[in-house]
């Protein structure tokens, strides 16, 4: 074995023991909360495209065997149940008609904090996350964003 | 000149349109439903009606229905849209010197926007979104509240200021 393929099996396991990647957690059915707006003056179709994109979206993932919807009774019999939650923490909605004429205003972002507990309500993950669209597309398009960067978190973690 | 029958017969046809407007089964309304349905797809094109007490789209065969008795709340908003689909937006793009900007200007139109939210069989929270023409998103709420829909919401959700 050469010096330069056992440096390099030093510095690979460095990588992996030293840092530490966050070990992967499990559940067989996640939860999504409705949206927290708070104070934040957010319209609802906003509101509703984030919590039905996100079901979406984890679903997608094939991470967990169920996805529970916020409410839905069947959950409380889940034992390695997660919950999601997410609050809005800024809201700038902009314009398609400015994006399009002049593609550098008008910009639609959305930025939240998303929250994950387990079972036993400790937080298993905490994460501040921006939703955005900037040239082409609907300003609802923000919220698909959004969804899709949670949706990869989870799927990284799980 | 002076017809003694004028009034009356203005009173019968606002009786006639009134009785159109918020019957049981009205005509249906060409709409979009951008999403929340789960057996419809996204950005499907359909028909949106109040059918024996429930909220119906139909895209092509396809039919989803929502009672009005689990609405819990109807939101109605304004949105600008772009028409002209993926034609107009490859139009835009294939214009040179900029005619692709100007034509977003022309190509713009308003629309209504009308979030539905309601529960399941299991009080699982749904939403459903859907865009209308303009002035139409007002009727299908004040259709669905007397069908026995919830609503507590104002009528006019405010919109936050686009910086």
């Amino acid at each position: 074995m050469t010096l330069k393929k056992i440096l390099m099996l030093a510095f690979t396991a460095t990588l992996a023991f030293g840092q530490g990647t966050p070990a992967k957690l499990s559940a067989s059915a996640i939860q999504i909360e409705q949206v927290d707006v708070g104070d934040v003056a957010i319209p609802m179709e906003f509101r509703v495209a984030i919590y039905e994109s996100l079901l979406e979206r984890v679903r997608g993932t094939g991470k967990f065997q169920q996805v529970f919807r916020s409410g839905d009774q069947r959950a409380a019999d889940v034992k390695d149940l997660v919950v999601l939650r997410t609050k809005v923490e800024k809201f700038q909605e902009g314009s398609r008609t400015k994006r399009e004429v002049t593609t550098v205003t008008g910009a639609t972002k959305v930025d939240v904090s998303a929250t994950l507990t387990g079972p036993d309500s400790h937080v298993l993950l905490d994460q501040k996350l921006t939703g955005k669209v900037r040239f082409f597309g609907d300003n609802l398009g923000a919220t698909n964003d959004l969804a899709k960067r949670i949706a990869k978190v989870l799927e990284q973690r799980f | 000149m002076h017809r003694p029958g004028a009034p009356c017969l203005i009173s019968a046809a606002l009786l006639i349109g009134c009785s159109l407007c918020f019957g049981a089964d009205a005509t249906p309304l060409v709409a979009h439903h951008l999403m929340g349905l789960d057996t419809i797809k996204r950005n499907a094109k359909g028909d949106l009606k109040i059918e024996k007490g429930s909220l119906q789209f139909t895209a092509g065969k396809t039919v989803a229905t929502v009672p009005a008795s689990s609405v819990t709340d109807i939101f109605s908003g304004e949105e600008v849209s772009q028409s002209g689909g993926t034609v107009g937006t490859l139009t835009k793009l294939a214009i040179p010197y900029g005619g692709g900007r100007a034509l977003s200007l022309v190509l713009r139109n308003k629309l209504d926007v009308i979030t539905v939210t309601y529960l399941d069989k299991d009080k699982g929270f749904h939403g459903a979104i859907f865009s209308l023409p303009k002035g139409q998103g007002e009727q299908l709420r004040t259709q669905l509240i007397a069908e026995g829909a919830h609503a507590h919401t104002p009528e006019i959700a405010p919109k936050p200021e686009a910086k």
